[in-house]
């Protein structure tokens, strides 16, 4: 993952920079194709708006050089196509879980916050070390959890010593989420 | 407010509590009310925990990815240095005050916007339930209809590019039962793009 700033790949991008893309593309890939998840969309869907969303940011280079927050732009079409798709599938039975489908009720408010929470966990955990990343990824995003005694081998640690680890892991997260402004 | 540092709930006890629901003890409970610190740290390892079992299905399919990152070829990022914004150089509504197309009760409007060699004639009718419909012809001034079978006219609100039409080999394209709002059109063909950044769909009377 790059750290130039998103007006920074912009630029690059208008300069013929094909990794200023790459790098965009990476930041966001994540945060957009969720949105019509959350949304209760099926993953078709889900392919054609991510694509979407894409090309607009593409053609909108120019204009998005000024824009302050990408992310937010980001968001605010996609969550428009997703209307607009779910619009198209009025009437259609949907497979929603609960939570989303209460999220999908006000989408200006409980959904953008938690995609913005959601995004700056992502920016924060690929910000750690290799190590704090593996030990971060492992015990929040793997299911189920591994034990800390597999965790401990996986990283060729001592058992006794994986608390530590885990712990400082979760301080310097934190920590990152903090400079990142996460807000709750 | 926050408790000294040396009270704080334990990081290894908040982990726990959002990632495998483990119930804090009435003390920490208790602290947990009082502690902006706490209540922060516990909130971002639950929105953690919820996010990290679907993280993995966020990831889009490669071959997804594949044909998004295209657009990052040399050939395509050039293609953006190829953008021209259109200049409006007639507005039925504006500079024929006299012509029956404006006035009481009117009912389009044209409009002829021009960048570099080309011309982009466009007409809005409204109907009775309110909504319009756009119609346009795109030409080179000096070479008449474009030669690109792929030539298309996207139609753009607020940056979010809603629908799309392709040029008939006369140049022309059509969008039917448009909403009253503020849109711009990109003309796409061959190496460049033409852009009309922003047009009031409103007919005169704001209608």
């Amino acid at each position: 993952m790059t750290d130039r700033s998103d007006p920074e790949l912009i630029a690059a991008c208008l300069d013929g920079d094909g990794k200023a893309w790459e790098a965009l593309v990476q930041r966001y890939k994540r945060l957009i194709y969720s949105i019509p998840f959350k949304w209760g969309l099926p993953r078709e869907d889900a392919m054609e708006i991510f694509q979407a969303v894409w090309l607009d940011c593409f053609q909108e280079l120019h204009s998005l050089r000024d824009v302050d927050r990408l992310q937010a732009w980001l968001v605010r079409i996609a969550v428009r196509k997703c209307y607009r798709f779910a619009e198209n599938r009025r009437g259609a039975p949907a497979s929603v879980e609960l939570t989303e489908t209460d999220l999908r009720e006000d989408p200006s408010a409980g959904l953008v916050q938690r995609l913005e929470q959601e995004q700056v966990i992502r920016e924060a955990v690929n910000k750690l070390s290799p190590r704090c990343k593996q030990v971060i990824e492992a015990l929040f995003f793997e299911e189920p959890m591994p034990s800390y005694a597999a965790l401990a081998a996986r990283l060729g640690l001592s058992v006794n010593s994986i608390g530590f680890t885990r712990d400082r892991c979760l301080e310097r997260l934190g920590t990152l989420l903090g400079d990142l402004g996460y807000a709750y | 407010m926050s408790a000294n540092y040396k009270n704080h709930i334990a990081i290894s006890t908040l982990f726990e509590c959002a990632r495998t629901k483990t119930e804090l003890d009435m003390a920490s409970q208790n602290h947990l009310r009082e502690c902006d610190f706490c209540r922060g740290r516990l909130s971002w390892m639950e929105t953690a925990s919820a996010l990290g079992a679907k993280e993995p299905s966020y990831e889009p399919p490669k071959s997804l990815m594949d044909d998004v990152l295209r657009l990052g070829q040399p050939s395509r990022l050039k293609q953006l240095r190829n953008f021209v914004v259109a200049s409006l150089t007639f507005d039925s509504f504006r500079d024929l005050a006299s012509v029956p197309v404006r006035g009481e009760g009117a009912t389009a409007r044209q409009m002829t916007y021009e960048a570099e060699d080309f011309e982009i004639g466009l007409w809005l009718r409204w109907s009775g339930d309110r909504t319009l419909t756009l119609t346009g012809q795109v030409l080179s001034k000096t070479a008449g209809p474009i030669k690109d079978s792929s030539a298309h006219v996207d139609l753009v609100i607020d940056g979010d590019h809603i629908k799309t039409a392709t040029l008939s080999p006369w140049g022309e394209f059509s969008f039917p039962d448009l909403p009253q709002t503020r849109f711009g059109l990109h003309v796409s063909f061959l190496d460049r793009v033409l852009r009309i950044p922003s047009i009031l769909l409103v007919d005169e009377e704001g209608r």
